[in-house]
């Protein structure tokens, strides 16, 4: 709540910058959670180019754009971290699996 | 005023026409990306497919900026990944499709249909589904190793206590310690201090100095004496701790006797072979052997064993010997 009120205050006072930055650090730390658990693949290559994207948006002062990329970029890091998780609860099923090819 | 616009609407002009086959190859970009999606490219090609579909958004987002420039790169980056993706997914969804689509089988001999899927490092794990098909690595990692195992004792790095020497898990990955260098692990060492060899737990083998006859002890090495004294060098303690030890665990009544050779005068050998009869009766005594099982007699000269009339004879004459009297219980 505290933070939603922090963000709407930063937008009014158009603390783009501010807002932009944050965001892509949450998902600097979600891809850096999920790399370390061994993501997907696949969600972590999306979340790596798009907070990329994110911060080259933000060097040319375009923080929404900034800002939504990098919220982009945290919904797959964490999309990647859950699944990796996912993954390492459930090593019978994979074995499983394996030993039936 | 016709001249100064005029330039300004050929750009412009052209600043749309260039958007707009950005945005056909945009969507021929799309095209592919969604037929390597149908192909289940996110698990056959999962790089491929996520560079294609980031660097289409990439480029949308650029048109939607007007930047030309970067829209045309992204759509650069975007096309050959979408291409590899497909690509890559025709081969790992034709192994898919051989095993769905089999038809009836031909004949009413049922043969499991074997499909050869490429492993290239050997781990069991087919390349497609190998998230890391050059380095070998267990299903359940997806053929990922877990992590690296330096010293290759199959405890990894991770929870190694000792990452650069092999150990047993129990041990955390350290070999077990081993004080005497042995070989023999102290936990199962039963001499951890005195090298030893593993069929004898780890303890040195002692060659025994005494052999327990029925009716007697046989020494392999016999006690010896200060010259002409009762006093026991310290050569025969060991010879002597043996005995000792027998006669507790035989639990027997043992007679001392002392002998001497015939040089000097026959009292003061008898004096003297009694004398050392009794020096090691006291020993053993002290050794734990109780007093009562235990007898000496010093015989002097009276019974030898060889010829006193060389040297040789001499030395086998002069002696201590141990008679089993009886058993105790």
């Amino acid at each position: 709540m505290a933070r939603r009120g922090t963000i709407l205050l930063c937008l009014l006072l158009g603390c783009g910058p501010a807002t932009a930055t944050s965001v892509i650090d949450d998902a600097d730390g979600a891809l850096v959670r999920a790399r370390a658990a061994n993501a997907e693949r696949y969600e972590a290559t999306l979340a790596d180019l798009y907070l990329a994207k994110a911060r080259e948006e933000q060097g040319y002062a375009r923080y929404a754009d900034a800002q939504a990329l990098a919220a982009d970029a945290l919904r797959f890091a964490q999309a990647a971290g859950r699944k990796a998780s996912e993954r390492r609860t459930a090593p019978a099923a994979d074995d499983a699996a394996v030993s039936k090819r | 005023m016709t001249r100064s616009i005029a330039p300004v609407a050929c750009c412009l002009a052209a600043a749309c026409a260039s958007g707009s086959a950005l945005r056909q190859r945009a969507d021929s970009v799309a095209a592919e990306v969604k037929v390597a999606r149908d192909l289940n490219a996110e698990a056959c090609a999962p790089r491929e497919l996520a560079t294609a579909e980031a660097n289409l958004r990439f480029a949308r987002l650029a048109l939607d900026q007007g930047d030309s420039r970067r829209a045309d790169e992204h759509l650069g980056t975007a096309a050959p990944a979408a291409h590899d993706a497909v690509a890559r997914s025709r081969d790992c969804g034709k192994q898919a499709v051989a095993i769905k689509d089999k038809p009836e089988p031909p004949a009413p001999v049922a043969v499991s249909p074997t499909v050869t899927a490429k492993d290239g490092d050997g781990d069991g794990v087919p390349d497609v589904d190998d998230l890391c098909p050059d380095v070998p690595g267990p299903p359940e990692r997806r053929g990922c190793p877990l992590f690296t195992d330096r010293d290759g004792d199959g405890v990894s790095d991770d929870i190694d206590r000792c990452p650069e020497l092999p150990g047993p898990k129990e041990n955390f990955g350290c070999p077990w310690p081993d004080r005497d260098g042995d070989k023999v692990a102290d936990k199962d060492d039963r001499c951890p201090d005195e090298p030893g060899s593993p069929d004898n737990q780890g303890c040195p083998r002692r060659e025994r100095l005494i052999v327990v006859r029925r009716d007697r002890i046989e020494l392999k090495q016999q006690i010896h004496f200060q010259p002409n004294r009762a006093r026991i060098l310290r050569d025969s303690y060991d010879v002597l701790d043996e005995i000792a030890q027998a006669i507790r665990d035989a639990s027997v009544t043992v007679k001392i006797e002392g002998h001497t050779d015939n040089v000097g005068k026959r009292k003061e050998n008898v004096t003297l072979s009694q004398a050392r009869a009794d020096a090691v009766k006291e020993y053993l005594v002290r050794e734990g052997v109780e007093a009562k099982h235990l007898a000496s007699v010093g015989y002097g000269p009276k019974r030898p064993i060889a010829s006193n009339s060389t040297r040789a004879g001499r030395t086998l004459n002069r002696r201590v010997e141990f008679r089993i009297e009886e058993t105790t219980n």
